[in-house]
This record gives C-alpha cells, structure tokens and sequence, in this order.
C-alpha cells in the first residue's frame, strides 16, 4: 500500500506529509509478503524501515514521511492518526504542513487514511474516527491468497463498519486431501503437510519432554488428536 | 534425504497410486455417472527423476527442513543430492485393500489415505 502510494507520489509536494505508525517490529516470516523490508530491517521497527524503503522508491519523499511506533486504540487517541499495512498495524496519512501530533487538529489536518490492520476491532476503531472528522478512508487487508480493499467517502458511500463480511468459506477436508480441482486448494494442502511435518511433530516431541504428564494428558483426549500425535511420535517410539 | 525421497513417494506417487486404484479413471458412481467428473480430476502419479528440478527442489527443501527440525546442519548442493538419491531405494508400492476414501463432505469415513501423507 505504502509504495503504491509512494509510486504515485502521494504525499511528495511541496507541503505534503505522510504519517505512518505500526507498533510491530520486522521478523523474518514477514518478508515473503511484506515487499519493503529486506533481511537487514529483521528486528526493526516496522513504520521506520518502510518509511526507508518508500524514500528510496521515490525520492521526492525525502524527509516528508514521520513515523510512529503507536497502536492504534482508544489508548493512544492522543496521537491518533491512522495507519496501516498489511496485517499489522500501519497508518498512513496525508496531510499538509503539520507540526502537533496529538489532538483533534491532527485528524482535522488529514486529507485521509488509509488502513492496513490486522484485526476487525482496529478496523472498525480507526473507521469511527474517520466518520467523525468526515475522513475518507481506504481500507485493506489480506486473507491468504485473497486481497480486499475497500474506499470510503463521506458523504458518498457507506462506511467500513456499516457491512460485515460474510463468514469464511472453508474448503472441505476430502476436497483438500483427494479431490483438489483449485490452485487454492493445492496450497492449502500443502501448507497443512508443512505444518505436520515440520511444526506440529517437532512440537508435541518437545512437549513430550518437557511436560512430565504429555502423554497421560494426550490420553485423556479425543481420538483424532491421540492418533495425530502418536503417528508423530511414530519415528522414534512405536505405539500399537 | 531417505526421508525426503520417501515424502516424495508417499505424497505424489503412492496416494495417488492408492486414489485411482479406488477409483479408477473409468470409475462409474453408483448411479452409472463417470467418478472421475466435474470437480473431481482424476490423478496421474509423478514418477521421481532426478533430473526434473521441481522434483529435486522438494527433495532438497524437504530433507533441509527436517534436517533443520533436529539441528543437522543442511546440505543445498544439487550436485551432493543426486549422488546420494541414485542409492536411494524406495519401496515397490502395493496398494493397500482396507482403505476406504472419503468422497463426500458430510461421508464420514474414517480418512485412511490422508494418513498417508504423514506415514513414515
């Protein structure tokens, strides 16, 4: 989002202002989706490195992009400007000459917001404050191989929180396994395989030596999960 | 890297080897319908060449993660992985009888295949 806005020049003129604020720092899962960091911002503040990464991109930006490290939250309405990217929070504003952070007059001072949150309840916080100060907003967000934005306009169109996605469709497990006729099943499937394989079998060994009662707990429970555990105990134990 | 060549097997070849001796390609449902039809795609079995990279690839990533799992440190030259996948010998696949698939959502069938993808 911040480069897309970066790549139009958004925010580069001669009285521009881009705020951005994301309370995340960077870790290594997010760099296959989260284009502007680079293994060296691993650790980093997230706003920061980006606000880096856009200046690079478009040079015009130099010195036009401030960068916070703020939840976005009752908490912290104070300092309230939106944010946003990706599924963290990042907040990302427009707005012109503009020295004092921390009340009203910074909202009033935004031409608009973008999100990209990571949570309903952030979404839905940062939405409000928009529709009091007649703010457009552009919402964002990503679900595995899905993407989704959607603008609002005061005045014109309805606001983020005035509609409710419908409830997730998930694929059926025998689809998955046996009957794939999707790209978006075959990924699901092979992240599944990732998970047992590499994740969840390595886990429940730890587990097993480091809780003293693991195996009499795993007893205790359903079927399913028994049988799951045990066949990944099955390299190094045998189980009947 | 046995264990690689062996995911490869259970995964690409040996359930989907089981998949179309259930159900053949030519398979008819009980009301004399083509099995294989609509969203269902009948499978081909992937026959493992080392020289094809996508095999490869999973190989080295596969045998590289589980590796990283028990703190053995990883091996990435292609060249290393097709000398040692030439001695590798993978079992002959016999399907198995007892299997029963799942076809349906709401089937509830116990899922003996799916478990194979996770049988060592």
């Amino acid at each position: 989002m911040l480069k897309n806005w970066a790549m139009i020049g958004l925010g580069s003129g001669p009285t521009g202002h881009i705020y951005i604020t994301d309370m995340d720092t960077i870790e290594r899962s997010n760099l296959s989706r989260q284009f502007l960091f680079r293994n060296k911002d691993v650790g980093h503040f997230k706003a920061a490195a980006a606000a880096g990464a856009v200046t690079l991109l478009n040079p015009d930006l130099q010195g036009k992009i401030k960068f916070f490290q703020e939840k976005v939250g009752a908490e912290t309405e104070r300092t309230s400007w939106a944010l946003l990217f990706f599924k963290y929070i990042f907040t990302l504003q427009w707005v012109g000459e503009k020295k004092e952070l921390f009340n009203d007059a910074f909202f009033e001072s935004l031409h608009g917001v973008t999100n990209a949150l990571d949570n309903v309840d952030a979404r839905k916080y940062v939405d409000r404050r928009c529709v009091y100060y007649r703010k457009p907003l552009l919402e964002s967000g990503t679900l595995g191989t899905k993407g989704n934005t959607q603008v609002v306009l005061p005045y014109l169109t309805e606001s983020y929180s005035s509609s409710q996605d419908p409830p997730e469709k998930s694929f059926p497990s025998c689809t998955i396994k046996n009957f794939p006729y999707a790209i978006e099943h075959t990924i699901q499937w092979s992240r599944d395989l990732f998970e047992g394989l590499f994740k969840n079998q390595a886990e429940n060994v730890n587990a097993y030596l480091s809780k003293p009662n693991y195996a009499q707990e795993i007893l205790k429970q359903n079927g399913a999960v028994r049988s799951r555990v045990f066949f990944f105990f099955s390299p190094f134990f045998s189980f009947p | 890297m046995q264990w690689a060549r062996q995911q490869f097997q259970n995964l690409f070849s040996n359930s989907i080897q089981q998949l179309i001796t259930a159900f053949p390609p030519d398979a008819l449902t009980s009301e004399k319908m083509p099995f294989w039809s609509g969203t269902k795609r009948c499978p081909t079995p992937i026959l493992f060449d080392a020289s094809n990279p996508t095999h490869l690839d999973f190989i080295i990533a596969c045998a590289n993660l589980y590796a990283f799992n028990f703190g053995l440190k990883g091996e990435t030259s292609p060249e290393y992985f097709v000398k040692v996948l030439e001695n590798i010998v993978v079992a002959e696949f016999v399907p198995k009888s007892n299997v029963r698939i799942q076809v349906n959502e709401n089937e509830n069938v116990q899922e003996n295949i799916g478990m194979l993808c996770f049988a060592f």
